[in-house]
């Protein structure tokens, strides 16, 4: 059996465990469904409340929201991938992933396979309930278009997540930190409203991260949001950072691990 | 040590003299044959900076193919951060370690696909998973080839009599029971060696029988077994070799 395979069904495997897991819990998928429809239903209201001259109409800057939000929702996803290793620390089964040939760093991509997948089936729903329900209007023409730039995406948002499992390893610490960044990234890169609104100084940030032209390339392929920049550009930043930084993080990641286990602190948490 | 609880163990004579007209080989100079199971030279493991945080100190220790060794020592002594260390979860401060000729960090896939530990732990288990899943997940990180793994799995239900808690809950399985799941995990990908930190924590009789069937049979095959527990522990089995644990280092028990 080749070392490719061996490699496959071990990661089946993580995605396996994880699934079951997740199906332990009976009232998650459910929990999950109503936390979107009231957040859904919370800019639907806030839409119909303001009016912001930006977007001609309250349904245009619901449906520029509702994208923001199934961003956050793919991110929060390759962040929980820190607190799923720490969890792991703390519960001692990571050193059974240590201790097996298919190693850390391998296991951690894994463990990014399950929560992805669950992120890209939530923003399905988010969108359906959002069109069924809240009357959000889908351009469908383009709208197969937003698949290859959420994946774009999504490799590029692993690189922070993996950063984040980095932290984990060497620090013990995570869920502060995603949090602030989350909280970060959703300020820069106009999740809830245009960076237009933001200072100079912030609109720096909104321009050297992968977000903004994710979130712009999504919105303008679901829902025709105009581009600020040319299509081309927006998409060369997501390829670079996915190009550059994922292989890096991946490079840092294998690193922390081995300082850890030189350290003897790998296990502890 | 307690001698008196350990009276029905015995070492194999010619083990013993075997561990005495072994010459401790030259550091830096060091080849370990590919055949022997496990053999660490010089081995040194400082916490922090604090010389007197020496656990382990120039430890020297070899396992021949088809022995089993015994290794004691008081609470706090070193000999877990001694099999972590050797099972390549964590990296010495000084010396070396070989597997087979392997080494745990550079041939780490090849080092982790024949070596098995068993931590002290009562940790290390998914709770949500069934005993089933959990042994499948471990064959799978374990590079079980596929077309082996039902048949393993099965096994390893099998011998450490899991059969009637295969589709239960870890969270839901007694202590004792825990610790046959862990045992099944251990041994369930066939390795060349075994090492076991305070196996017998919370077997009963008939967990233990099998625990020692499974380390025979590990023997039998040409492999090795260092099994670690603290001093005083009735273990009522023989031993190729057995040594303690003090100051970091080993001494003929």
């Amino acid at each position: 059996m080749s070392t490719l395979l061996l490699y496959r069904d071990a990661a089946m495997g993580i995605l396996a465990r994880d699934w079951t897991v997740f199906k332990s819990y009976r009232m998650q998928f459910v929990g999950q469904i109503v936390s979107v429809f009231l957040g859904l239903a919370l800019f639907y209201f806030l839409s119909h409340l303001v009016s912001v001259t930006k977007f001609g109409s309250q349904s245009k800057y619901f449906a520029y929201v509702v994208l923001g939000m199934i961003m956050i929702e793919v991110l929060q996803s390759t962040m929980t991938v820190a607190t799923g290793l720490q969890s792991e620390l703390v519960a001692g089964t990571f050193e059974r992933v240590l201790l097996s040939p298919f190693g850390a760093v391998a296991a951690v991509l894994s463990m990014m396979i399950f929560p992805f997948f669950g992120a890209c089936i939530s923003a399905l729903i988010t969108l359906l309930i959002a069109v069924l329900l809240f009357g959000l209007q889908i351009h469908w023409t383009t709208a197969p278009e937003a698949i290859p730039i959420a994946l774009l995406g999504t490799g590029a948002f692993t690189a922070f997540g993996l950063l984040f499992a980095c932290s984990a390893v060497i620090f013990k610490q995570v869920i502060g930190g995603a949090g602030l960044m989350l909280t970060g990234i959703a300020l820069v890169s106009g999740l809830y409203f245009p960076i237009a609104l933001l200072p100079g100084w912030l609109k720096w940030f909104s321009n050297v991260q992968p977000f903004t032209p994710t979130v712009e390339l999504l919105r303008h392929t679901l829902v025709q949001t105009p581009l600020t920049h040319s299509t081309f550009l927006d998409l060369a930043k997501i390829v670079g950072f996915v190009l550059v930084f994922l292989p890096l993080s991946v490079l840092l990641l294998s690193h922390a691990m081995r300082i850890g286990q030189r350290r003897g602190t790998i296990i502890e948490y | 040590m307690s001698d008196s609880l350990l009276q029905s163990e015995t070492v194999r004579p010619e083990a013993r003299a075997g561990l005495e007209s072994v010459p401790a080989p030259e550091l830096g100079s060091f080849s370990p044959p590919s055949q022997t199971p496990l053999s660490a030279h010089g081995l040194t493991k400082v916490w922090g900076s604090k010389p007197g945080n020496r656990v382990i100190d120039g430890l020297e220790l070899t396992l021949e193919a088809g022995t089993l060794t015994w290794i004691g020592g008081s609470n706090g002594v070193g000999k877990t951060t001694m099999l972590r260390v050797l099972a390549g979860l964590i990296g010495p401060t000084e010396g070396n370690v070989h597997m087979f000729g392997l080494h745990p960090e550079r041939d780490r896939r090849a080092y982790q696909q024949r070596l098995s530990f068993l931590p002290a732990t009562s940790t290390g288990l998914h709770a949500r998973l069934t005993v089933r899943r959990q042994l499948d997940y471990t064959a799978r990180i374990g590079f079980v080839p596929r077309e082996r793994r039902p048949a393993m799995v099965e096994e390893s239900i099998k011998r450490f009599s899991l059969l009637e808690l295969a589709e239960h809950r870890v969270d839901r399985l007694s202590m004792g029971q825990r610790q046959r799941v862990r045992l099944a995990m251990t041994f369930i990908k066939e390795p060349d060696l075994v090492l076991l930190d305070e196996p017998r924590n919370s077997l009963d009789g008939e967990g233990a029988a099998m625990l020692v069937a499974a380390v025979h049979e590990v023997v039998g095959r040409g492999g090795a077994v260092l099994w670690c527990s603290p001093l005083g522990e009735s273990l009522g089995m023989r031993f190729d070799r057995k040594m303690v644990l003090e100051h970091g280092k080993l001494k003929s028990h």
